[in-house]
């Protein structure tokens, strides 16, 4: 590895860490994948033709520790640029981690030397893609498309045409599909292949990379619908990435915060938007616009953008828009603390206070 | 004009009436508006919601007449403070564009300039609609940034849109639309490339701005919860044609389209418990070869044979609006389920 880790940041993980920032405790859970202190960083290189040097480093994922559970979706929230993506392609293995470890079950798929672990690695932990037009190539047909995975890791020889049949009938699509080219279907029906493409493969955990933003809300209830039904079905672990907190609150069991590269708060999905506890998933819930005029909700609007990750403000990454700041956020970085059982948040001073209101009446006592 | 007419127009800024606006592409007529009717009041804010493909943007590049080249408004009426806009000669209608109606878009890069500095994009403009001079434009732009909330804006004048966030960038285009004190503002899926902290305060910024110049606006979106939070009145749009209208809160209670109804029930909404969502079989019509009669019915589970011809958009309460045959089923239905 290079130097450029010397100066980071190291803590030390033993090899079975007992406890995970917002993982229920319990002997008997079963953990799928795990991401030990993930960290991802961009070098910034200076612009000189002759001798490009590394001039500073863009801290897209800085430090995430994360379980998920075997059937459990975990939504994962947060604003542009706090490193969702970059953090789904760093489980997956499209980008090397800086430092940091990605496990599914015993296998630690950054280290392991081993092509067999390898391959066990990415036949479970499959990726479905934002935008369902560019994710599919348009010249080739949907079941060469569903073929593939089949073919590489050398999976149900003999009848994969069936395999493809069958799976495109779990998605909801006809035998008739397979024949036909992505430019064929509509959007909804192209997220439905993206997802039947991940699912092919018998996955135990597929990262969902905004699976619904680019669609019209009714499609995106159907796809929603498709998702939870397999899930239940195939009892698989999916992490549902979305800036869209209402859909995350519909969908997931848990829900993680991120801002800046990290983790601000995670906990189990009612209690972070009944009590969220930091600021940050505070002033979030507060900006979403409800379809129902009978909601009311505490205003706060934050002031300014999200800071660039290339200089991050010392102490708490929020410091700069939070509107609880205070002396102590400016000197000292928060870490995940339990707020309450399950729930956690890197905040000294938690809200744990709702900020949605359903019922107008009572709330104007 | 009839004495119907005029008597709207004296609370109506904006009154669209029966517009058609059809594109001729290769694979044949694209009836992207097919007898669109709503109006907007003064000083009010008014929502255009539907999904893609509605024809939510055609309605409004059809009232500033800046269709692309293969689209036509081929009849209707758009009467804007009582002048209809589709017989107004080209040079009185650059007047319109930005002085009177002024647009926002939704991607705020696209829409500005990136090898022009923001203080050229501003004074140009502010410069060709009203009588000022180099200086005073300025010191006019200066000042509209300043209230839409950017910081420093005499220095950040001379910067290039590259160097604006999106948050800013669409700043920006608030600030250069509302400097020539328009009259009535469309903002186009203003908030839909902007992240939701960013998304709250550019809201928050149009309805200052709205409360301080008495602007109208009308907001065109397909986000439910950003009209329900910021308009007084909605328009809902599917297939080309308007199926429902009335103020928000009404509609967002009690909707009585089929189609408003299934669109209501098809967001996961916070307080409900359910974990299936409701869906809307089939997908939107095309437009080159829509179905006959109500553009909905092969989706709605209240369509029988008289479906097949046209409802009209028919007066149905105080100020609410609904085309539909079955409007009495359908809320007998939804009262029995409820």
């Amino acid at each position: 590895m290079d130097s450029s880790q010397e100066n980071m940041p190291q803590i030390n993980h033993d090899q079975d860490l007992d406890f995970f920032p917002g993982t229920p405790t319990g002997k008997d859970k079963d953990v799928v994948l795990e991401l030990r202190n993930l960290r991802k960083y961009f070098p910034i290189k200076s612009q000189s033709i002759f001798l490009s040097k590394v001039v500073g480093q863009i801290k897209a994922v800085d430090g995430v520790d994360l379980q998920l559970l075997k059937g459990e979706i975990l939504g994962l929230v947060g604003e542009s640029g706090c490193g969702k993506s970059t953090l789904s392609k760093t489980i997956v293995g499209l980008e090397k981690p800086t430092t940091g470890e990605v496990w599914y079950r015993d296998i630690n798929f950054n280290k392991t030397k081993d092509r067999k672990s390898i391959k066990t690695f990415q036949r479970n932990v499959q990726m479905v893609f934002q935008d369902p037009y560019n994710s599919l190539n348009p010249r080739r047909l949907v079941i060469d498309t569903l073929k593939e995975p089949l073919q590489i890791h050398g999976l149900a020889k003999g009848n994969r045409d069936e395999e493809v049949y069958s799976i495109l009938k779990k998605v909801g699509l006809e035998d008739y599909h397979a024949f036909r080219y992505p430019h064929e279907f509509s959007g909804g029906q192209r997220q439905r292949i993206g997802l039947a493409r991940a699912l092919i493969l018998k996955s135990e955990v597929i990262i969902a990379d905004e699976p619904v933003s680019a669609l019209d809300v009714s499609v995106q209830a159907s796809i929603l619908n498709l998702m939870l039904d397999l899930r239940d079905e195939f009892n698989i672990s999916l992490i549902f990435i979305a800036h869209d907190l209402s859909v995350v609150k519909h969908i997931s069991d848990r829900v993680a915060v991120m801002y800046l590269g990290k983790i601000v708060e995670i906990g189990p999905t009612d209690k972070v938007f009944d009590k969220p506890a930091h600021p940050y998933t505070v002033s979030l819930l507060s900006a979403i616009p409800f379809p129902d005029p009978d909601i009311k909700k505490k205003e706060i609007i934050l002031e300014g953008d999200v800071p660039s990750p290339i200089n991050l403000p010392k102490g708490c990454r929020f410091v700069t828009r939070c509107y609880k700041a205070q002396e102590r956020c400016k000197e000292e970085e928060p870490i995940l603390t339990e707020m309450s059982e399950n729930q956690w948040a890197a905040c000294f001073f938690p809200e744990m206070e709702p900020v949605i209101f359903f019922d107008v009446k009572e709330e104007q006592k | 004009m009839t004495e119907e007419l005029k008597s709207k127009h004296n609370k109506n800024i904006l009154l669209v009436e029966n517009i058609y606006t059809y594109f001729k592409t290769e694979s044949g007529v694209v009836k992207a508006l097919d007898g669109v009717s709503f109006d907007i009041r003064e000083n009010e804010s008014v929502g255009i919601v539907g999904e893609s493909g509605c024809g939510k943007t055609v309605t409004s590049r059809s009232i500033l007449r800046i269709l692309p080249k293969n689209g036509e408004t081929v009849a209707g009426q758009i009467f804007y403070k009582g002048v209809d806009l589709l017989k107004l000669p080209e040079h009185l209608m650059r007047v319109v564009r930005g002085k009177e109606i002024a647009l926002l878009f939704q991607d705020p890069l696209s829409a500005l300039n990136p090898v022009l500095s923001i203080r050229e994009q501003m004074v140009d403009v502010i410069k060709l609609h009203r009588k000022v001079n180099e200086s005073e434009a300025a010191e006019l732009a200066i000042n509209m940034m300043r209230q839409v909330g950017i910081p420093e804006p005499e220095q950040r004048i001379d910067d290039y849109p590259h160097q604006y966030s999106g948050g800013m960038r669409q700043r920006i285009l608030i600030a250069r639309a509302l400097a020539l004190q328009p009259d009535l503002l469309i903002a186009d899926e203003p908030t839909t490339a902007l992240d939701v902290t960013i998304q709250a305060q550019v809201l928050k910024i149009i309805k200052d701005m709205r409360e301080k110049l008495g602007l109208s606006l009308m907001l065109i979106t397909h986000n439910l919860g950003v009209v329900s939070e910021n308009t007084d009145r909605i328009h809902i749009f599917y297939g080309g044609r308007v199926v429902e209208s009335g103020p928000t809160r009404e509609i967002f209670k009690d909707p009585h389209h089929p189609y408003t109804i299934a669109l209501l029930e098809s967001i996961p909404a916070f307080d409900r418990k359910e974990k299936q969502l409701k869906t809307i079989p089939g997908s939107v019509p095309q437009l080159i070869n829509p179905p006959p009669g109500c553009r909905f019915h092969p989706r709605c589970e209240f369509a029988t044979e008289i479906c097949k011809t046209r409802p009209t958009l028919e007066k149905f309460s105080e100020d609410r609006f609904v085309a539909c045959f079955h409007v009495e089923e359908v809320l007998k239905s939804r009262k029995s389920k409820s």
